[in-house]
């Protein structure tokens, strides 16, 4: 296990080779892979990508099996989404009602996803994911100007979602801009392939997600983020149970994943609140072609 | 533009507890870690389960606030969503 270095030898660290219940001197690599999700954490949570995109190609370059790596992401993700739902829940970007309605979208495609992940080819699947993420990045990086902008008879009481609609107002720059979520059946449709994408590759789809809600149903993109930090981490909770059910999460090195999220989380937020949507969408798109190298490199 | 009135759910309750819970998930992450034997590993896995346990039961505490505001059709979309949720998590245990 040691013969080359890996992430997530903190594992070998915490076991006794054999059980994985005995006490053992914990392994320099533990505080590395709380590193490497803090930071994949923070830029998760600005980007509203989950996060996870990030960490396995990593784990996995760094000599992690896929199938162990997969769970790990899955806890960066929940408790990224933990940690960014405070922050999000403050300044009122988050629209749980837009969230819930695509999260069943989402998790109906998840579901097949899973059932179908026997199926297709890894490699396959590894390409498919980086031509995504590659056309979720033009389509946000090309976009120029801003839609929703600042409405005068809105102010920052409006800020917030609606009873019984999907829509709602956002504080930016200039003012508070109304929006209302469009072409909701092909936001739907576009959702529903990112929880089959998210079910077949064990990643939790933010990447897919912040784009379908910021360029299909043109929700601003701050709210598209929030959003999705909170519907990725219901995704990778559904995943997570999975995983318990067939005992493939490792504690000790889970533990690990949720400090470094929680910590990045709590950053990404910060940060997220800080910066202009041009400039989001900018990192979005940087962050998904980052993505998409790591994941042909790995395949 | 968009009209209707402003939803009212008292998120200032949801936000002190994702905070406490994020403490919590975090200390027992930080507690398994350093605790030595069978007694750091339970620990560290029941950081574990409230990191899965949260964003289900805030879906729960949603589909409560908007049943106390009297949104019923969100109310009926959250109910819809656990029970994808449950059904795809019996699919896997049965697959």
């Amino acid at each position: 296990m040691r013969d080359r270095p890996r992430i997530p030898a903190a594992r070998t660290g915490w076991s006794d080779g054999g059980t994985g219940w005995a006490w053992d001197a914990p392994d320099v690599a533990t505080p590395l892979l709380v590193l490497a999700a803090g930071f994949c954490a923070a830029v998760g949570s600005v980007g509203g990508l989950g996060g996870a995109l990030l960490l396995v190609p990593l784990l996995v370059a760094t000599g992690t099996p896929a199938a162990e790596a997969a769970p790990l992401g899955l806890v960066l993700v929940a408790s990224g989404s933990l940690a960014g739902g405070s922050r999000h829940l403050e300044d009122r970007s988050v629209n749980h009602r837009l969230g819930v309605t695509v999260e069943v979208a989402a998790s109906t495609g998840a579901v097949i996803g899973a059932l179908l992940s026997g199926v297709v080819s890894e490699t396959v699947l590894v390409y498919a994911l980086a031509v995504v993420a590659l056309v979720a990045a033009a389509a946000g990086g090309s976009r120029k100007g801003i839609r929703n902008a600042p409405h005068p008879a809105f102010g920052p009481e409006h800020v917030g979602e609606r009873m019984g609609m999907v829509g709602g107002a956002v504080a930016r720059v200039g003012g508070v801009a109304p929006y209302r979520p469009r072409r909701l059946p092909l936001g739907l449709a576009a959702m529903s392939v990112a929880g089959l994408v998210s079910g077949l590759s064990g990643v939790g789809g933010g990447f897919i997600k912040t784009p379908v809600m910021s360029e299909i149903m043109y929700v601003p993109v701050k709210v598209a983020a929030a959003t999705s930090t909170f519907t990725v981490g219901i995704t990778a909770a559904v995943g997570l149970l999975v995983f318990a059910a067939q005992g493939r999460i490792e504690v000790h090195p889970a533990a690990a994943v949720i400090i470094g999220s929680v910590v990045g989380g709590l950053a990404g937020a910060r940060l997220q609140n800080r910066l202009r949507g041009p400039s989001v969408r900018k990192v979005i798109a940087l962050i998904l072609i980052l993505v998409a190298v790591m994941l042909v490199a790995t395949a | 533009m968009t009209t209707g009135d402003l939803a009212r759910e008292p998120m200032d309750n949801l936000v002190r507890a994702l905070f406490w819970v994020v403490v919590v998930a975090a200390g027992l992450a930080v507690l398994g870690l350093a605790l030595p034997g069978e007694v750091g590993v339970v620990v560290a896995a029941a950081a574990v389960v409230v990191v899965i346990a949260s964003p289900l039961l805030r879906v729960l505490w949603l589909i409560g606030a908007w049943w106390r505001s009297g949104d019923w059709r969100f109310v009926g979309v959250g109910v819809v969503l656990l029970a994808v949720v449950g059904a795809g998590f019996g699919i896997a245990l049965l697959t």
